[in-house]
């Protein structure tokens, strides 16, 4: 828009709305929205904000608060998420996917309705299963893995911050907007030397920074399986906003499909699934998923 | 002289003659910027002041009006004008 002559700085008017439309915007949607309530709404009112005769700044030209980098429109709703089955199963029985979980999502409307969904057919499982003992060797192991942190010296050791800008970065510099296979291999090797040198020297002061520091030893892995899946895809894809810098088009055609990647007895299995894998969605829904209770 | 240093952003400022310390918003906090005061009533401690998420969810949750409050860092407090001064 500015290259078509407007001048810099935009400003959101309300002011000339009529009135109801105003006090649905500002008073309904911006007041009683969760987090704009105190934040804009109640704060905004005691600063002396009134929408019936200010206008408010825009910063930037555009839509400046949805403007991702193009390596994060990869990764915002589209591409990734639990591989499942009609009952949005994962490969491991009993365990349910949902919302934003699956791939393609990113909004309320399919969080709750895919929970609803996968939470009936999680508690039907569930009531048929027994419970079983808690297995001590497994819980041992997973306490020995959550708590070694606070056994490292915090003089010598790297903290959650540290370790997570590191992935951040290696995932910025490596797994950028084009792929190319020699960049993300490299990325790879920077994960795991982070994962067999600094991982194991990383310390935390207290349980808020250790529940820091376990996410980001997730944010590790998550970052391995996107560039594992990252160098399985071989061509690019308009759809899920990939593209490869070193595959020509003509590759386009074989990579329309679904890839698989799990790990099995500590070892990474990628598989393949085509396109139409769940079939017709109409008979398929009705098939697996009647639920038409009367009160609906 | 204290050996610390000034945080990046102040999200949280409470008013501690009002604050009674019941340590609700501690409690909603979603990401733990907060931990309760050793003394007990006085108001909580703001530990990680570079986690907030400026939410506002320890606010509405407070019980006590203006015991807390929620404060953008400069650089993200937004600017207005009377719609009347701009030129058109
Ligand atoms: C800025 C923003 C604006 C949005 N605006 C809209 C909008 O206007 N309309 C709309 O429809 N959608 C919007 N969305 C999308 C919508 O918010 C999400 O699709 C939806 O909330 C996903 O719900 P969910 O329950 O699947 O996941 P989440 O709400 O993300 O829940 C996942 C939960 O799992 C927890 N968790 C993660 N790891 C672990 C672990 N290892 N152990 C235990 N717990 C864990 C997390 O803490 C979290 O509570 C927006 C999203 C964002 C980020
Ligand atoms: S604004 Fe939200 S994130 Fe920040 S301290 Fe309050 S509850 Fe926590
Ligand atoms: S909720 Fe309000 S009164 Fe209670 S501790 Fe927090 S600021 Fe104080």
């Amino acid at each position: 828009m500015v290259e078509q002559g407007y001048k810099l700085p935009f400003y959101a008017d309300l002011s000339t709305l009529p009135e109801t439309e105003r006090r649905v915007i500002w008073g309904m949607m911006v007041g009683e929205e969760g987090k704009t309530r105190v934040p804009v709404y109640e704060n905004y009112k005691n600063a002396g904000f009134d929408p019936e005769k200010h206008v408010l700044q825009c910063y930037g030209s555009g839509w400046t608060s949805a403007a991702f980098l193009p390596q994060e429109r990869q990764l915002f709703g589209l591409p990734g998420g639990f591989f499942h089955d009609w009952e949005l199963g994962t490969n491991i029985k009993g365990l349910y996917a949902a919302g934003d979980a699956l791939y393609a999502s990113n909004c309320y409307g399919h969080a709750a309705a895919t929970g609803y969904y996968a939470g009936r057919h999680a508690s039907k499982f569930a009531s048929s299963e027994r419970l079983v003992a808690v297995e001590r060797q497994q819980s041992g192991k997973e306490k020995t893995r959550v708590y070694a942190p606070l056994k490292n010296n915090p003089r010598t050791a790297v903290g959650w911050k540290e370790l997570n800008m590191a992935i951040s970065k290696t995932m910025q510099n490596y797994c950028g907007d084009v792929k190319h296979d020699e960049l993300l291999k490299t990325g790879l090797q920077r994960l795991k030397d982070y994962n067999d040198e600094v991982l194991p020297d990383t310390f935390a002061y207290n349980p808020h920074e250790l529940v820091r520091l376990l996410e980001v030893f997730d944010i590790l892995t998550v970052s391995e399986i996107i560039l594992r899946s990252c160098l399985a895809r071989r061509a690019s894809s308009g759809p899920l906003c990939f593209k490869r810098g070193d595959t020509s088009d003509s590759e386009t055609q074989p990579d329309r499909k679904l890839i698989i990647i799990k790990q099995e007895n500590n070892r990474i299995v990628l598989s393949e699934k085509p396109l139409d894998f769940y079939g017709d969605l109409k008979e398929n829904y009705e098939k697996y998923n009647q639920y038409y209770p009367e009160r609906l | 002289m204290e050996f610390t240093e000034m945080p990046a952003s102040k999200p949280i400022l409470f008013d501690a003659e009002k604050c009674t310390g019941c340590n609700s918003c501690v409690e909603i906090c979603q990401v733990d910027v907060f931990i309760p005061n050793p003394d007990k009533g006085a108001p909580p401690v703001v530990l990680f002041p570079g986690e907030c998420w400026y939410c506002g969810s320890c606010v509405v949750v407070c019980p006590v009006k203006g015991a807390i409050t929620l404060r953008h860092p400069l650089m993200n407090q937004v600017h207005w004008v009377e719609k009347s001064h701009l030129a058109t």
